[in-house]
This record gives structure tokens, sequence and C-alpha cells, in this order.
């Protein structure tokens, strides 16, 4: 470095300095370079030119044998023998082993119980801000080819809001994982796609369904199921009720595996089978000289098309005035709620024309709650749709009139022992300190209800006045 | 028309042809990146500065889509590649990095817009006052001066190389650096001002 000090500037000085930059990277640089591509990999030309007959004669025979596979029935019942994406187990259950089993869960104390004052709410307080999904972790796509050796297949096609989130290459096993989520879905919620030269096969249960389905010019194997244990349990049992659902093939010798996990919340599944199958379908490498999926080496996302809900799932929304555009009915919204028990959002579902408005300490992804939460419930009145809680003892329930109709008030919860093997289901126990409390009504179309629930061991407490002083508000 | 360019391709692939470029070989490239990844190391820190971290994440990532587009490369490995290896460097500065996948594409004519020169890095920082100010100086020149003082100081390029680059002629280079130079001088600080 030029020694500088004390002396006037000049460009002379000054070209001295330029020079004197000479900065070098670092060793972290350095130990990320070892596993680059062009260190791991070798080309000799004859080798390749041999490989490459061989790979050639290979692809014929696939082509061969892929063809038998999907066009007569035989042949689908001997891939599904002789492609193994998965390994079948002996049986549906299996001991846990010691490590994965659960530790009991901590014990908690009650909080100590206090009441809750009402405050005023105005409409336009009836809007939430949608979560926003953090930037991707982990490493860049980029880095990971490098590090796993060959261009990864990318989605050029994704599901209604899903993204990328985490990139992680397991240096074990030599594979990719890309994570994708979306932020209206449970917070458990995702699909991931791992790809590599051979994903060891996974387990399953001797009774999983195991099904074939094409994706491009290859057969893939498609499984919904999982191992469940029962907490203090010591053996997993299979089964095909929930858990993820994971399709695996093979395309251009790279061992490719989506799967999607569903999490514990009510919720059914955010994305299809065929959204899956579909997502499958549109994986693509980049760059590709016969793709029109990449602008260069980055491929170009459409949407799926979002498939029509007819199921009982409730959608959430941000706003009132959101579900009010799809219901057949005026949502009304109330003037006065608990302090500290904001709105959070509205689910609906369109075919039972029902609505629920939350409020409360909820999650991002709208599934989880922390602390008390009240939900007003409203449908339009239907001989199915009997909202009133059953078994409640006669000391629980109080007639009330809410604006002149009249209603019933419950204190309390019911809890239900589990029941012994080959016993009848026993009686529910009504626990009057739970600090649960809900009020029901109809009116001549509608059916409302307002619940208030502290939350597990929550001191929060709404009186049954101030309950009802929410219902009269509705407006 | 997309059957025969897939035949071509196939054959190309079938038949080797892709060895005819001269850095296919996992070894003539590991021979370029040792020979240059210093000069592309140095050139994104002064086209862009920031944290090292990420100008070395810049300089792996250049590597990186080079070895992915060696395939189109053509020219001399020892005066034609870091030319080229800039290039893609210069984009990829251009157009941003982090998490940002860059549209470009090895072929591709470079954009001229270099953009802002970023805060020092940590080794600059701590090489003293006066390189704080030189870093301060360098933000305010325009990105081709910038360019060109990096490619002749940093890089110990030599004048007809740089225009060679940067397809000007050479006393275009000599003029606009010595202007530079001339620039950074007068608006260099006198002591009182520390």
């Amino acid at each position: 470095m030029p020694d500088l000090s004390n002396e006037k500037m000049n460009s002379e000085k000054i070209e001295k300095m330029l020079e004197s930059v000479q900065p070098e990277p670092g060793n972290r640089f350095h130990q990320r370079m070892t596993k680059v591509p062009w260190k791991l990999a070798d080309h000799p030309v004859m080798k390749q030119k041999q490989q490459r007959y061989g790979i050639a004669i290979s692809i014929v025979a696939i082509l061969v044998i892929i063809s038998v596979f999907l066009t007569t029935p035989a042949g689908n019942v001997l891939a599904q023998e002789i492609l193994s994406f998965f390994a079948r187990s002996e049986g549906n259950v299996k001991p846990v082993p010691t490590e994965y089993m659960t530790e009991p869960l901590p014990t908690h104390t009650p909080e100590p119980p206090y009441g809750l004052a009402l405050v005023p709410v105005e409409v336009d307080d009836f809007v939430s801000q949608p979560p926003i999904l953090p930037a991707p972790r982990g490493i860049h796509l980029d880095e990971a080819e490098s590090l796993v050796g060959f261009d990864l297949f990318e989605p050029s096609k994704l599901p209604r809001d899903y993204a990328l989130t985490k990139v992680e290459f397991d240096n074990k096993n030599k594979t990719v994982r890309m994570e994708f989520k979306s932020p209206q879905a449970g917070s458990g919620e995702f699909f991931a796609i791992t790809q590599s030269k051979g994903l060891e096969p996974i387990e399953v249960g001797a009774s999983a369904e195991v099904e074939n389905i094409q994706i491009g010019n290859s057969i893939a194997q498609f499984v919904q199921g999982g191992w469940f244990t029962p907490l203090d349990s010591t053996v997993a049992t299979w089964t095909g009720e929930g858990g993820p659902s994971i399709l695996r093939w093979e395309a251009e010798g790279i061992s490719v595996e989506i799967l999607f996990m569903l999490n514990d919340s009510f919720l059914p599944a955010y994305i299809t089978r065929d959204e899956m199958i579909d997502l499958a379908e549109g994986l693509v490498q980049c760059p590709s000289s016969n793709s029109e999926a990449c602008d260069g080496d980055q491929v170009i996302i459409n949407r799926l098309p979002v498939p029509p809900n007819d199921t009982d799932w409730m959608e959430a929304y941000r706003s009132v005035a959101e579900v009010e555009a799809l219901s057949e009915f005026d949502i009304l919204v109330p003037g006065l709620l608990p302090e500290g028990i904001p709105f959070s959002h509205v689910r609906f579902n369109a075919n039972f024309q029902t609505a629920w408005i939350e409020s409360g300490d909820w999650a991002n992804d709208l599934t989880h709650i922390s602390g008390p939460n009240l939900r007003i419930f409203q449908s339009v009145l239907t001989q199915q749709n009997e909202t009133y809680p059953e078994n409640y003892p006669p000391e629980a329930i109080e007639a009330v009139s809410i604006n002149g109709y009249a209603g019933k008030l419950y204190r309390g919860s019911l809890t239900w022992p589990n029941a012994a093997t080959g016993e009848p289901t026993p009686a529910p126990i009504w626990n009057p300190e739970s600090g649960i409390v809900w009020v029901t009504w109809t009116t001549d179309t509608m059916n409302y209800s307002i619940r208030f629930d502290p939350g597990y061991m929550g001191g929060e407490r709404l009186s049954p006045q101030n309950l009802l002083l929410i219902a009269e508000s509705l407006h | 028309m997309k059957d025969a360019r897939l035949f071509q391709d196939f054959n190309r692939w079938f038949t080797g042809g892709e060895r005819e470029t001269p850095l296919f070989d996992s070894e003539a490239f590991n021979e370029l990146y040792e020979q240059s990844y210093l000069a592309v190391f140095r050139y994104i820190y002064g086209l862009r500065g920031g944290p090292v971290e990420d100008i070395e994440d810049l300089t792996a990532e250049t590597f990186t889509r080079a070895w992915k587009a060696r395939r189109t490369f053509v020219g001399d490995l020892h005066n034609a590649a870091t030319g080229w290896l800039l290039r893609i460097a210069r984009r990829l500065v251009i157009d941003g990095y982090r998490y940002d996948r860059s549209r470009i594409q090895a072929g591709d004519e470079p954009p001229d817009d270099i953009p802002h020169l970023g805060p020092a890095p940590e080794n600059l920082v701590l090489m003293g006052e006066q390189y704080e100010t030189l870093w301060k100086l360098l933000q305010r020149l325009t990105g081709r001066q910038r360019e060109m003082l990096v490619l002749r100081y940093f890089l110990d390029w030599r004048v007809n190389q740089i225009g060679e680059y940067l397809q000007i002629s050479e006393n275009t280079v000599s003029v606009t650096i010595h202007r530079t130079l001339a620039q950074l001088n007068r608006e260099w600080p006198d002591e009182r001002e520390y």
C-alpha cells in the first residue's frame, strides 16, 4: 500500500492507490469452488462416445418397454412390479425406532381468569393485510445445479399462488430439494420437488395403493398415505387416509419426486392430485433448445387453472367486503368486539352460503390461533344447518332475546372421554370453567351464532352480558 | 422445423460435435477458471462494490453460467475467453443477483447501464481513510469511466486490451483515463476537509 500520509494528492498518487487495490476472494469462495462441475466432471472423448452408443441403445429399449407398459393391461401390471419407486412393506404396522418416539407433552397451568371489556369497531376495521411469503431461503438454484451436477427440472406451471421458498442440497444423498408454499395454505402445507441421479425407494404399507400415471414419456407412480404413530405408541401404522401424496418418476436419467404434505388443520388438500400431475408435466430443464417454457435459462412460470370449489371447504378471505360480493345474503358485522381480539379474516363457502367472521391473533396461515378467539357464524336458514350445540346439560343453557329474536346462551364446553375398544362412546362431560360461551339465534331467513373461546388454558373471559351486546350490535 | 432442429441437436450430441468448442472439456474450462477467477472477482469488485460475500457469489455465478454456456464460446482461450467471462459478469452486475434469476444468456449483447457503485467492500475500509475517500469519489464517476479504471488498474490491463474489450479506440481509452484521474484529483478533498 503506498504511503500517502501528509502528501498533497495528485493523479500519480491516485494511480498508485488504484493499483494497490488488489482484493482477493476469501476461503469461503475457494471452498465453494472445489465442488463445481468442471472440477468433478470427466469428459474423455472416446469414453463419452462409447457411453453415448450405450445411452442411445438404452433409450430405444426403454421406449419399446414404455410403449408395452402403456398400451397393454398386462404391461401396466408388469410396470408396477418392475418400477420400484416405492418399497412395499410386509405389513401395515412396523416398530418405531426409539429416537423417533414422541416426548410427553409438557403440562400447563391455567392462567387466572379476567373479564374482557368491549370496544367499538367500524365497518372499515373488517379488513386485514394479506401475508407476504419471505424471500427464498437456502442456496440459489444455480448453485444447487452446480452441486448436484445436472440441470434441475423446474416447474413452468405452478398452482395458484405457490412460490419457491427454499432450496436445499443434501450432500450425503446428492439430492436437491425445492420447497414451495402458498401464503394462503396452512403453515404445515407445502409441496417439494426432490431430484437426484437415484432416489432411494420409499417404504409404503403392504396395503398401499400404487397408481401408475403417465408423465410425458415416463411412467410415474403415485401413492397417498403415510405411517402414523399415536402418542406414546411404539408402532407406526400405515394408512392411506391423509398423510403426504407422493409422485415419483424418472426423466433424462434423473429421479424426480413431488411430495405434497397436508398439514393437520381441518382444511382438505390445497392442491389436488390432478394439479400435482399438471405440475409434474410442466417440469422443464432450462436452457432447453426445444422448450417454449424457457426464457434463456429461466423458466417462464404460468399458473395452473384454479379448480372449482365444490367441497365443504371454507375459503379464507381478508375482508368482509370481498365475501359480500360472493354471498347471497348481507354479511353482518359487529359494532363491538372484545378488547385485544380484532378482526382477522372471513371463511366462506358459496355452496352452503355460510360465513364465519374470525377475530383473534391468527397466524398468517389463518389456520392456527394463539389466545382467545371470537367466531361469528352466519348462514342462510335451511333444514340441514341447525347449529345448536347438543348434549349440554339444562343448567348450561339459558333462554335469551337478541333484538327481539329468541335465542339460547350456552356456557362451558363438552369433552368426550376416549371409548374403550368395543365399548359404546361414553357420554360427554360438561366443563363449566372452560370460559367458552356462545349464543345462537335464528331470524326468518338466517342462522346466527357467536362463540367465544379463551383458547387453551387462557385466562380471558367474556361475560354472557357482553356476548349478548356483541350479538345485538350486528349490523 | 422443430423436428429438424431436434435431429441436428441429437446428431451433434451423438457424434460429439460439441467437442469442437474449446471449452467443452472440464480440463480446459478449469484452466480458464484458474487463470481468470481473480480478474473476474476484481472486475465485479470495482464495478459493483458492496459486501465481499456478494462479490464472491457473483464471481461463482459468472463461472456457473459460463460452464452452462461453454458450448457457445468460440475464439482463442488465452485472449478472448477472459473478455467473454467479463461480459457475463458485467451483465450479472447490471441485472442484479440475489434470488432474482437473471434473464440473460451468454450470447446476448451486454447492456451499457452499469449501476451505481455500492458501498466500499470491507477490506477496502480496512485499508484506511484515504481509500474510503477514493471509493466515495469512484462512486461519482460514470459507469464507463469506472470500468476503464477497474480494467486498467485493478486488472492491470493494457490500453489496447481495454479498447478491444470495450470496442473503442485506444486513444479514447487513454484520454478518458487521463481525464478521469484529473477529475478525481480535482475533487479530492484537501486536508482540512477530513
